[in-house]
């Protein structure tokens, strides 16, 4: 039985806590977050005391996956955006060579114009808009509302491609043995 | 509120809204990153793949039918996210190769009231039953070991 641990209902709650240390759990919750929260609220969600959360906090910050501000009170973490880019490139350059980024590139590229012409649109914040809209179903609003949310992920994931195909040299460069 | 000294904004801003402090397309690559952790460590969770291969728009895994106390040779789970402004909208969806399939999803829906509801069908050819429920946590890792706990109930 854990003992500094929440006591909890939710269903699913235990499995989380058997399978995964505190430390994964703090971790998980706070790169997931919308916006920046206190320890106190990534504990809870974590399912660890708010002293187990503090320290994992602190950790993940001197490891720059996290960013804390202290503005204004209680302190507060949010994901570091260069931490998230990095490892996102990271993933990419395991998964692909120059040419297999470069052609995925153009694919998303074509994706979006596919997505302006369909929805005549320039941006996926002005396909969000169309869903307020009265004349659109309730199925044509599900449709912009989650085109307009790949379009988000494919601009974001278009831009992490540029960063791995700019340096990619210097990224996949491994002196050979002497 | 508007007066003439913000009228000055960055152009992000006055093109609709974008909150220049929230990327949704960041955030739906950490949610994707860290629910592909999450299932990784599940103990029915065989394999999992981002799809389409290399856009990475959503994942799917591969399960073990038996650790959900099924009795079919393959199933697969779907697990899709979509951040958004307002309410976030998810689908964490079960299909095996008996035909049979059935997911949690929070999404409007006009079958059912509230956001959130389970839905299910014994094949491709029937129409889906579905059931309005509700769920007490909201961070995306928490929230799949919730639904797959009810998943297996379901399943039983």
């Amino acid at each position: 039985m854990e003992t500094d641990e929440e006591t909890t209902e939710t269903p699913g709650d235990e499995a989380w806590k058997e399978h995964t240390s505190s430390f994964d759990r703090v971790q998980s919750v706070a790169l997931t977050v919308a916006e920046p929260r206190p320890a106190s609220w990534i504990a809870d969600e974590a399912l660890v005391a708010e002293n187990t959360a503090r320290r994992h906090l602190q950790r993940l910050v001197e490891l720059n996956v996290l960013t804390a501000d202290a503005e204004g009170g209680a302190t507060t973490y949010f994901p570091d955006p260069v931490y998230v880019r990095t490892r996102e490139v990271r993933a990419l350059l395991e998964e692909h060579d120059q040419d297999s980024l470069a052609a995925l590139a153009t694919e998303l590229k074509s994706d979006i114009e596919n997505w302006q012409a369909e929805f005549d649109a320039s941006s996926p914040e002005q396909v969000r808009r169309q869903t307020a809209e009265d004349s659109f179903s309730a199925e044509d609003s599900r449709e912009r509302r989650h085109v307009a949310s790949d379009w988000e992920h494919t601009r974001y994931r278009l831009s992490l491609i540029e960063d791995a195909l700019e340096r990619y040299g210097e990224f996949t460069n491994r002196p050979a043995p002497a | 509120m508007r007066t003439r000294a913000n009228e000055r904004q960055p152009p992000f801003i006055t093109d609709g809204g974008r909150d220049s402090s929230r990327d949704l397309g960041q955030e739906r690559h950490r949610i994707l990153r860290e629910l592909r952790q999450q299932l990784t460590r599940h103990p029915a969770i065989e394999e999992v793949q981002g799809i389409p291969d290399g856009k990475l728009r959503e994942l799917r895994a591969d399960i073990n039918p038996s650790a959900f106390g099924r009795d079919a040779e393959r199933a697969t789970l779907r697990v899709a996210w979509w951040p958004a402004p307002e309410d976030s909208e998810f689908t964490v969806h079960y299909s095996e190769s008996t035909g049979y399939d059935c997911g949690f999803h929070r999404e409007p829906n006009p079958h059912v009231d509230g956001k959130a509801h389970f839905q299910e069908r014994s094949g491709p050819g029937d129409d889906y039953e579905y059931e309005s429920v509700s769920f007490s946590v909201e961070t995306p890792s928490r929230l799949l070991w919730t639904i797959l706990d009810q998943l297996v109930d379901r399943l039983q």
